[in-house]
């Protein structure tokens, strides 16, 4: 699969405040690509500027091979954008909030009646469809406005931040939502605060700091990158101790611990080698016949991986 | 009819989808039956008063066709600058809110992301307002129609005053929708356009009273002989120009000549030229009137277009 968004040296600076600073972004068409960085990191210009709301003051971006400073109406044919902070037309009935933006979209009217059952299917607000758009809950709003930003059939969706301010509940239905979308194919470019959001909805991310990003590419893969040392946790039938010994005499075994939970012992390890290294000790350990229950390498989360690259600085 | 992306002619109404968003909108609910309602009953009531006032002061005779004539002239006038006033300060009313409310709403971003092309958008919320101004208009020709049916008006007046308005409603929405896209807050917009719709219609016609009393003898007469003829020429014409920029002065300039020369198109100003009289043409106010704010609006929308188009490559 290509490239869906692509920028280059994508800079945007307001007066002497710089937002974007040579911002260079790849995301794959099919991916799940969560942009996470603090308030004021730049997420939102550099949404904005893949919407077509906003020209970079130096680079250039492109969104399906369509440059987004000279092709905006291609580009607004690809994308369905959905701002973090958005109104609604209260006084339009659900039905036609969602057609009048299909028509906005040069959707023929013959296709329009069923196009917008199927959003309504699609968000779970066909019972809703003849209520007025004010009636509706925020999530309900939330889910409209993705119904809408769907409403042609774009190719990469743009969304800032769309859980936020929601209850727990419509933030697990926007979360199902996604999940659904991604898995009929569309490309997701998402922002968001919460970390372990992203972490479950997205495939791919990228971390943005004072404009610059930091760190971009698959989730495990930045993890991976990130390891200077694994966290391994080692579960024994028994001779626990014995055990212990003989992994800290290993040459890569940085620390030994002997940790007891729920009334288990186990051992936690720090160990410095690679992949091939860490399936030798495995066998090494077997081999001198220890009695492995448990072989775990320690998964380091999303947030763990933010507080590791970020430093809090804020344009 | 106009051209949709995938080449395939289509209606205008389908072509702009927030026409019949903003007309669905405007016509829904009771509020707009309501709010006509009340316009014309209290129009109604006005008009029935002015004719029981007239008629009253008849009462020592029968009234001849001739009176009733002057009932339906007064009926006539009276409706007409009431709706003169009507659209100039209902139209903007609604069109000042149209860009900027949008913004307000925070819903102006989600139109820019879509193919509403900023042509469309303007259009849209332009003629959705001007169809309700229209309905305004409309509504309130029959009882101009009872002036016409009392005698004293012609069809041609009818129609010319219907045109006054048309054009006004036009010109005053095209300024409140150039605010609305200039300016971030719809209540400065309403200020603004307010602003200059009573410098038109009221301002100006006070400036140019103002003026005539204090040169028009000049201008036209001996005393004007210091000034070279040229230059009285011109400067009859630039006031003439002026006073008839005013819907105001327009209505009354074109009755004048209507009633005076019994012209509709022209007239000729008699200018003592030093030695003897010239007589230079005129033209009835409604021409420079609907000529001036017909090109005027034009240009204004055009500036609207390329403002939100501006807007857009931000």
């Amino acid at each position: 699969m290509g490239d869906i968004i692509q920028t280059k040296g994508l800079t945007k600076k307001y007066g002497k405040l710089v937002a974007l600073d040579d911002l260079n972004l790849v995301v794959e068409e099919g991916a799940a690509f969560g942009f996470v960085g603090p308030n004021g990191a730049g997420k939102t210009t550099t949404m904005r500027i893949l919407a077509t709301l906003l020209r970079p003051t130096a680079g250039e971006a492109w969104v399906a091979g369509h440059s987004v400073g000279k092709e905006r109406q291609a580009v607004r044919r690809t994308i369905g954008y959905m701002p973090d902070f958005f109104g609604v037309y209260g006084d339009m009935k659900v039905w036609e909030y969602l057609d009048f933006f299909a028509a906005c979209y040069d959707i023929p009217p013959a296709t329009r009646a069923r196009l917008v059952d199927d959003l309504l299917e699609l968000v779970d607000l066909a019972h809703r469809r003849d209520d007025y758009v004010d009636a509706l809950s925020r999530g309900m709003k939330q889910r409209i406005c993705l119904a809408r930003a769907l409403a042609h059939d774009p190719q990469l969706l743009i969304l800032d931040e769309p859980a936020s301010g929601l209850d727990p509940r419509a933030r697990i239905e926007i979360r199902a939502l996604l999940h659904e979308l991604h898995a009929m194919g569309k490309t997701i470019l998402i922002s968001s605060h919460i970390l372990s959001e992203i972490e479950e909805v997205c495939t791919h991310i990228g971390i943005i700091e004072a404009g610059r990003l930091i760190a971009a590419g698959s989730l495990d893969s930045i993890q991976e990158q990130l390891q200077s040392h694994r966290t391994l946790r080692i579960g024994l039938l028994n001779r626990i101790k014995e055990a212990a010994e003989w992994l800290a005499a290993q040459p890569e075994v940085l620390d030994v611990a002997l940790l007891t939970e729920k009334e288990k012992s186990f051992l936690q390890l720090e160990f410095s080698g690679d992949q091939e290294r860490l399936a030798q000790l495995l066998a090494d350990l077997t081999r001198s016949g220890f009695a492995v229950t448990q072989f775990q390498e320690t998964a380091r989360g999303l947030e763990d991986t933010f507080m590791r690259l970020t430093q809090g600085i804020v344009t | 009819m106009a051209e949709s992306t995938t080449g395939r002619r289509k209606p205008w109404g389908e072509s702009n989808p927030l026409l019949v968003k903003e007309l669905r909108g405007r016509m829904r609910g009771a509020r707009a039956f309501v709010v006509l309602t009340i316009y014309l009953l209290l129009l109604g009531c006005f008009v029935s008063l002015i004719y029981a006032t007239i008629v009253e002061s008849y009462s020592f005779r029968f009234p001849t066709s001739a009176d009733m004539a002057e009932v339906g002239r007064a009926i006539f006038y009276a409706v007409s600058i009431i709706q003169l006033f009507v659209v100039t300060f209902i139209t903007p009313a609604f069109t000042a809110g149209s860009i900027s409310g949008e913004r307000e709403r925070k819903t102006y971003e989600l139109l820019r992301t879509t193919l509403l092309s900023a042509r469309r958008l303007v259009s849209g919320k332009l003629f959705a307002t001007l169809t309700y101004s229209l309905l305004l208009i409309l509504a309130a020709v029959p009882l101009q129609g009872l002036a016409f049916m009392l005698g004293g008006v012609t069809m041609e007046q009818l129609a010319l005053i219907l045109l006054v308005l048309a054009m006004t409603a036009f010109f005053f929405g095209v300024v409140g929708i150039l605010f609305s896209a200039i300016l971030r807050k719809t209540s400065t917009a309403t200020a603004l356009v307010y602003g200059i719709a009573l410098l038109l219609t009221v301002g100006l016609p006070l400036v140019l009273l103002l003026f005539t009393g204090l040169f028009g003898i000049v201008l036209l007469d001996h005393g004007g002989e210091r000034i070279p003829f040229v230059l009285r020429v011109i400067l009859i014409y630039s006031a003439y120009f002026i006073v008839n920029l005013s819907p105001v002065g327009a209505a009354v300039t074109t009755e004048m000549i209507l009633v005076e020369e019994s012209s509709l198109w022209f007239f000729q100003l008699d200018v003592w030229n030093g030695g003897g009289s010239t007589f230079i043409p005129l033209p009835s106010g409604w021409i420079i009137y609907t000529l001036a704010y017909l090109v005027l609006g034009l240009v204004l929308l055009r500036l609207t277009i390329r403002q939100v188009q501006r807007q857009e490559t931000q």
